[in-house]
């Protein structure tokens, strides 16, 4: 007898292995997605909303990822989509005290005080500084998230790193 | 480029992680489609739909209980008087109804047959309201339906009138002039009734 098509079991596997990859995905980027939301939107719970956005898009994508930074990139660009979309959204932003986030209300002054002037910064720079700096994201590959020039990018960090040290001077 | 935050500011930074609770979130909302934002969103549409509901309901309850209005509508007519609780505004000019019965209305130059099937009432004298079904508005002090009112035409002029039981008047309201008559009314040997002008 030719049997069409999967069997069940092939079926289920295809399904427990993309459950798998899905939670695999979730254990390695989350933390990175909602540093990167939390910044960009100021809020825990609107933070947590945009990462669980961007997994359930992630989940229902059904195209290939060639590399595993190509992953990466895929979930920030959905993120900051995601965000964007809030922030448009929302004519009232609200947003949660430093203080009630422990790790940052736990954190010595100075660098208190340097987190607080990154949430200031614009959006338009506070995103390449964010990915830059503190998640050590190529250049070449954020413009590529953000959909802009290379130069454009370069220009972005330029002015938030401005922007940051006539804040801060040189605590930065 | 190669400027870097001072390495406290990045142990700061990635010391911020995600809660616990969200992983399971997010996964039972892939396997249901359902997310947080959205529940919220729902549950902020079902409240605002019930303060909705709950201000209808009470502008409802605050017009049935004659607040906006004097809801109670005393009419005296031969010594009847008959309470409509639940007409909105003051009754200024409703008039009576012996019975629910199909009746005729009669006067000097013109005669016809109607039902009486609706109550129309003029509020403040400026507004004539219909109201279908309005001999569940109006009974007397017994609680007794007794009243219901029709449209008929008297000498080409529209006119509402409510009989009341027990009452050998009626008054009737010319809707086109605002204008009040009080007529005799008669029963008549077939349990119709007579309307006449007095």
């Amino acid at each position: 007898m030719r049997i069409i098509g999967e069997s069940r079991s092939q079926a289920e596997r295809k399904v427990a292995v993309h459950t798998t990859d899905f939670e695999a995905a979730y254990d390695r980027y989350a933390d990175m997605l909602y540093r990167i939301a939390l910044s960009d939107l100021g809020n825990t719970q609107d933070a947590e909303d945009a990462v669980q956005d961007t997994f359930v898009a992630y989940f229902s994508y059904k195209g290939n990822f060639e590399t595993e930074e190509h992953r990466k990139a895929w979930l920030i660009r959905v993120l900051i989509n995601k965000a964007r979309d809030e922030l448009r959204r929302k004519k009232v932003r609200s947003y949660t005290s430093f203080d009630d986030i422990p790790e940052i209300a736990s954190a010595e002054p100075e660098d208190r005080g340097v987190m607080e002037e990154i949430q200031k910064l614009p959006e338009k720079y506070k995103t390449p500084i964010i990915l830059h700096y503190l998640e050590d994201i190529p250049i070449e590959r954020i413009a590529k998230i953000l959909g802009i020039t290379l130069s454009g990018a370069k220009m972005r960090l330029k002015r938030g790193r401005d922007m940051l040290r006539e804040k801060l001077g040189d605590t930065v | 480029m190669n400027e870097q935050f001072k390495p406290s500011v990045k142990e700061l930074y990635s010391s911020l992680r995600a809660p616990e609770s969200l992983k399971e979130k997010t996964l039972a909302a892939v396997g249901t489609g359902k997310t947080e934002k959205k529940a919220r969103i729902l549950e902020l549409n079902f409240k605002t739909l019930g303060a909705l509901a709950a201000c209808f309901l009470l502008c409802f309850g605050l017009l049935l209980s004659g607040i906006f209005e004097s809801g109670s509508v005393n009419i005296s007519l031969d010594g009847n008087n008959i309470t409509a609780d639940a007409v909105i505004g003051r009754a200024s000019s409703v008039t009576y109804l012996p019975q629910a019965a199909p009746m005729s209305a009669k006067s000097a130059d013109n005669a016809q047959t109607a039902n009486a099937l609706k109550l129309d009432v003029d509020i403040d004298g400026k507004t004539t309201v219909c109201v279908e079904g309005a001999i569940l508005a109006l009974e007397n002090e017994q609680g007794q339906l007794c009243a219901v009112s029709t449209e008929v035409e008297i000498d080409g002029e529209k006119a509402v009138y409510v009989l009341l039981e027990d009452a050998d008047e009626i008054k009737v309201t010319f809707t086109s002039k605002k204008e009040e008559k009080t007529l005799q009314i008669t029963e008549n040997s077939d349990g119709t009734y007579s309307v006449g002008i007095k």
